[in-house]
């Protein structure tokens, strides 16, 4: 039994929230029953989701093969080349599985109190994104990319849009919405171009045809309009603008899947950089587009993170600022990887931006629950109002603390262990690179200091006095989420070795990716 | 293991907990020297009356968040005005920088692989 | 030249749709006008992916319809995965398409306007 779940885990991964989520609206007379059925999906995928992980870790690539006679037959018989829906799941996309499993599970826990109205709604639609958030990171075709990217976007909507009667949340619904399905468009006229010219839809194909026989001009366009689209949908500057819009209107829990799902792009980007395309030396121009955009998402989010006084929208741009760092890091990964004498150093710029980016997954989401449990007790998220909570809510600030020294870098943290390998990689690529990170590094933590001392410091406000601890599954959520960070933070070497390691490995090794189908 | 060079300058090591018990050590140390003063300033006084420069700060005396770092902002002025003006909340804008980007990645990429090799 | 367009007449409308749609999105500030340009260019898409899987006097990808493997006939049958990405792309579409127009409604309640330079309050 247990061997046959194993077997089919990365199936029952995506397919168990679909079937929760929309199960969850049968039961909507019954709210308690339907919250818990909704936190048995979530623990269902996180289990599933762990599943895959280890598999993957012990015995490599994991290839599923939907309507075939056997699991692991990718061609039909008579055909040479897979047609069928294919799962390929490689260390990179089973960490991010975990990751966006683990951060769905604790935003679930968090929202039991957090959502007073239309639990069964929030909770479908929460399946429904953690659904098409695993879709998104296993599934080995660029079509399905295409499908589970609109359901994640689609769901995502109904989850930023979720208090209609805010005006800000429908505007930021609206723009989301907009966003997302101009990139998807973008990236289906890709997907289109790319088969027209490889005539198949599986990525270990099309990268094996690229390896054979080269780039064709609509490969070119196609790459160009992958990377620029699935850029703006990971919030990269300078089209990162949708980032403090959706990120501050949405329900806190919300925000911090929503992280995770932007991170998710930036694995799709990864793929078809990587896998796709490959370290051939033309994608090195993509490389240099991607650090160019890293670098100004780098100073544009620490900058303008520091002058806002939303808490969530401050929270919002500083986490543009990180995705900087994660696309700089790759970027002078991709470039140094064809570069004999850099390659050192690009191995550790990727192992660096891997890392940054699984701690970024963490640290968000633990710094927007945080914003929410101030919302939620407080009832306002405007620094310039809020004052004196450290009294009341002295587990809160401590969780901030947590979050703000991890997202600022400072040393005993998982975010200094990650930005000082991105640091010393890119060094040696370019100092002035360097330079732009550490700035823009000081100056996120401005506006932590910011936050920190004008909601949780100074004298106690008349208004918040009756103001309790939040109850205690949303202390839950924070302190696992603040566990974890710790962990990364005191033991960055194991966290190297067992796990980023494998996936920087995945991600290199395009051969192994190809030759998991063919 | 976390390895902290690069280019040979020896073999230095990140060792996160090290840093952890050093600073639990000055904590103790700090500790230990607010202690040698009045009985109970520690742990029954320990919340201590918030101050800004000098005077007890009140609801009505406080640096309200917009005010924070206000130097900075005031240096940065023409940086910033610049910023706002392109952060304008506009839709239209949003997708136009978008449009611009691809655009310049394009170009970039055609030139790149068509005319320079 | 007007003989490599007429062939390529579906890429070209294809285009030139997508380029409209685009155009309403980056100027027009009415919602509902936005959602519409979205639609559009969600057409030019489908337009251009039907037109990949196109042959010339092709018959419908049905099985049932199948010619006998060997034979002449079976390189007369349209290639079926484009039509299978156009179905749920018109799909995908279409939802967009609804989502936006009823978030268009509720934005119109809230703020008594369909202009979204007067509508949208988030910026910087």
């Amino acid at each position: 039994m247990i061997n046959e779940i194993a077997l089919h885990s990365p199936a029952l991964a995506i397919a168990i929230p679909l079937v929760f989520a929309f199960l969850l609206p049968l039961l909507k007379k019954w709210k308690k029953l339907a919250a818990l059925m909704a936190l048995i999906g979530f623990g269902a995928a996180e289990t599933m989701a762990v599943l895959v992980f280890k598999s993957v870790l012990t015995e490599g690539i994991k290839v599923y093969v939907m309507g075939a006679s056997s699991i692991g037959q990718t061609t039909p018989p008579f055909m040479p080349v897979p047609v069928r829906i294919i799962l390929e799941i490689d260390a990179f996309s089973a960490l991010m599985g975990l990751a966006g499993a683990t951060i769905a599970l604790l935003a679930a826990i968090y929202s039991i109190k957090f959502i007073k109205e239309s639990h069964v709604k929030y909770y479908s639609l929460l399946l429904l994104m953690l659904a098409g958030l695993l879709g998104f990171v296993f599934t080995g075709d660029l079509f399905n990319l295409f499908v589970f990217f609109e359901v994640l976007s689609i769901s995502s909507i109904g989850l930023i849009a979720f208090w209609l009667k805010r005006s800000e949340a429908v505007e930021a619904g609206f723009k989301y919405l907009t966003i997302s399905a101009v990139a998807s468009l973008f990236v289906l006229f890709a997907i289109g171009l790319l088969y027209g010219e490889h005539g198949i839809l599986n990525i270990a194909t099309i990268s094996r045809d690229m390896l054979f026989y080269g780039f064709a001009f609509t490969d070119i366009i196609a790459l160009g309009l992958l990377v620029c689209a699935f850029a703006m949908k990971c919030g990269t500057a300078p089209m990162h603008f949708w980032v403090p819009d959706a990120y501050g209107e949405a329900p806190a829990a919300v925000t911090a899947v929503l992280a995770i799902a932007s991170l998710s792009s930036v694995y799709a980007l990864l793929r078809i950089a990587f896998t796709v395309f490959g370290p051939l030396p033309h994608t090195e121009i993509i490389a240099y587009a991607v650090i160019i955009m890293g670098a100004i998402s780098l100073f544009v989010g620490a900058t303008m993170s520091l002058v806002q006084k939303d808490l969530k929208r401050l929270i919002a741009y500083a986490g543009v600022s990180q995705t900087g760092f994660i696309l700089v890091a790759f970027g002078v990964g991709l470039v140094a990887i064809n570069n004999v004498p850099l390659q050192a150093f690009g191995l550790r710029a990727m192992q660096g931006g891997l890392f940054h980016l699984i701690n970024h997954a963490f640290y968000e989401a633990l710094l927007f629950l945080v914003a929410g449990a101030i919302i939620y007790r407080a009832g306002t998220k405007d620094l310039n109002e809020l004052g004196g909570l450290a009294r009341q809510m002295p587990l809160t600030a401590v969780f901030f603390l947590i979050g703000a020294i991890s997202i600022a870098g400072l040393p005993p943290s998982n975010g200094f262990a990650s930005k000082i390998l991105i640091y010393e990689s890119i060094y040696f690529f370019s100092p002035l690179l360097a330079v732009i990170a550490l700035i823009s590094s000081v100056i996120v933590v401005v506006p932590m200091v910011k936050a920190f001392c004008s909601a949780f410091l100074g004298p106690e406000i008349k208004k918040f006095k009756s103001v309790k601890e939040v109850p205690g599954s949303m202390i839950l959520a924070m302190l696992v989420l603040s566990i974890i960070v710790i962990f990364f933070g005191l033991f960055p070497g194991i966290m190297l070795e067992s796990i980023v390691n494998p996936a920087v490995n995945a991600l290199l090794n395009q051969a192994a990716y190809v030759g998991g189908v063919l | 293991m976390f390895p902290l060079s690069l280019n040979g300058m020896g073999a230095v090591e990140w060792n996160p907990l090290m840093l952890v018990a050093a600073f639990l050590l000055i904590a103790v140390i700090v500790v230990l020297i607010r202690m040698m003063g009045p009985k109970g300033a520690v742990f029954k006084k320990f919340r201590v009356q918030p101050f800004l420069s000098g005077n007890k700060a009140s609801e009505k005396n406080i640096v309200h968040a917009d005010n924070f770092f206000w130097g900075f902002t005031e240096a940065f002025k023409k940086y910033y005005e610049k910023m706002f003006n392109i952060h304008s909340g506009q839709l239209n804008d949003y997708l136009f920088w978008f449009v611009f980007s691809l655009a310049l990645v394009l170009i970039a990429l055609y030139a790149g692989v068509y005319l320079w090799a | 030249m007007i003989e490599a367009l007429m062939q390529n007449l579906p890429f070209v409308v294809s285009a030139l749709l997508f380029v409209i749609g685009l155009y309403a999105l980056l100027f027009k500030s009415n919602l509902i006008k936005m959602a519409i340009g979205l639609s559009i260019m969600g057409s030019a898409v489908n337009i251009f992916l039907i037109a990949l899987g196109y042959k010339e006097n092709s018959i419908a990808p049905i099985f049932t319809n199948a010619p006998i493997n060997g034979s002449i006939n079976a390189a007369k049958m349209a290639m079926p995965i484009p039509q299978a990405l156009t179905l749920t792309s018109i799909v995908i579409s279409l939802a967009v398409t609804a989502l936006m127009l009823s978030l268009a409604v509720v934005v119109y309640r809230h703020c008594g306007s369909l202009n979204a330079s007067k509508a949208w309050r988030l910026k910087k």
